[in-house]
């Protein structure tokens, strides 16, 4: 069997041993009050209406996540990456019917942590790359 | 002094916004300053507006510092790709209505598209463009277009730069007899103008709340007491231009007397 095939026949066995649960949150423009349906782009996004929030699986990964700009005795909890890719979510894409949107928010819900998503790329015939943008405030808390 | 170009950029927008073509083929999606970079699948076109270079002369050389004769660039990227049209024998080809389908139809959207931005924003007559010509902008002495286009990303793109250089009021110090009242009293003009005149629910009003509560430690300037009268008190007696006045010595002779000249009510 090809590689390729080999490959796509063990997606499945390769999400369930690294795969966890993410939530989609999706945003969108919130409508002008003048003109309802039209969206205002300029401001703060909140929760879409059309597109409705969606739990999927996928694997989280954090490559180089280990490098950190920290002085001595520094947990690395207390500091950010410096030289780290940005975080990723590797997904079959028919875990996400709808696309995920630049700006959506994705919460992971083994660390609860919030990421918003910077780029959807899909990239082996059935995989697909979401890229986030880490440490986002959400709109609704408090600055 | 800088806050006049978010008023410039707040209401730009509006102005825009406004003209109904643009609204027509863009929808809304004229993005104040936007950094976050273009997903390809976005709806085109879109207008990108930033205010850039802002240069200023003081009005007074002699003393230099605000007020200043403020002009600054106000760059409008006009962003549409190319959605070609599909034929499939046997099939209506498929289009998407109001996408360009060849380099000519895009090219051509492009300059409807600035044509109408220009025009909008220097000689508009809707509410929103006088409320930009009356308040903020005072001059459009330059204008210039530069034209970006690709197809590396695989689909057509094209960018048209448009570049005003704007000239914006000086607004005067405001009266002291006459002190702004209300919410945006705070706020300098012309933003006050601009945010009096703003949809109270829409996002131009929620960023000059955002502004106003940042601004709350200054305060709303009070309005000087109005003049009523003066108090004088008077100890009328003879002495040598060398001596020091002594108000308890006065006070002790019994030589004071109080004077109140007041403004009849």
């Amino acid at each position: 069997m090809p590689f390729e095939d080999e490959w796509l026949a063990r997606q499945g066995e390769l999400d369930a041993a690294f795969s966890e649960g993410f939530i989609l949150e999706p945003q969108a423009p919130p409508d002008l009050p003048s003109r309802p349906g039209r969206g205002d782009v300029n401001a703060r996004a909140v929760s879409s209406s059309a597109r409705p929030a969606l739990p999927f699986t996928g694997t989280f990964v954090d490559a180089g996540s280990t490098l950190h700009a920290h002085g001595r005795r520094m947990a690395d909890s207390a500091s950010h990456g410096i030289a780290a890719e940005r975080p990723m979510i590797d997904v079959p894409e028919a875990a996400l019917p709808q696309r995920p949107q630049v700006g959506d928010i994705i919460r992971r819900l083994k660390t609860g942590t919030v990421f918003t998503v910077q780029a959807y790329l899909p990239e082996a015939p059935v995989r697909a790359w979401i890229y986030l943008a880490e440490g986002e405030r959400r709109q609704d808390e408090p600055r | 002094m800088s806050l006049m170009r978010t008023a410039l950029r707040l209401q730009a927008i509006e102005a825009l916004n406004s003209d109904p073509v643009i609204d027509a083929m863009v929808q809304g999606r004229v993005y104040d300053s936007r950094i976050a970079n273009f997903d390809h699948r976005e709806p085109v076109p879109t207008i990108l507006l930033t205010s850039e270079e802002t240069k200023g002369e003081a009005w007074s050389h002699q003393n230099g510092g605000a007020p200043f004769g403020l002009a600054c660039d106000l760059v409008l990227e006009i962003a549409m790709n190319a959605v070609a049209q599909v034929g499939v024998e046997g099939q209506d080809p498929f289009e998407a209505i109001g996408y360009a389908a060849t380099d000519r139809e895009l090219e051509a959207e492009l300059d409807l598209l600035e044509e109408r931005a220009i025009e909008i924003l220097t000689r508009g007559e809707t509410t929103a463009a006088q409320l930009l010509r009356e308040a903020v902008v005072k001059r459009v002495p330059t204008v210039a277009c530069s034209r970006f286009a690709t197809d590396q990303t695989g689909e057509k793109f094209a960018v048209h730069l448009v570049t005003l250089r704007i000239e914006l009021f000086t607004p005067e110090d405001p009266d002291p007899f006459d002190m702004p009242t209300g919410t945006y009293a705070v706020l300098p003009q012309p933003l006050r103008a601009i945010a009096e005149a703003s949809d109270p629910k829409g996002s131009v009003r929620s960023t000059c709340d955002l502004l106003v509560s940042r601004l709350s430690p200054v305060g709303t300037p009070a309005a000087p007491m109005p003049f009523t009268g003066a108090d004088m008190i008077l100890a009328p007696q003879a002495r040598d231009a060398g001596e020091a006045p002594d108000r308890a010595a006065d006070l002790a002779a019994g030589r004071t007397f109080a004077v109140a000249a007041n403004i009849p009510a």
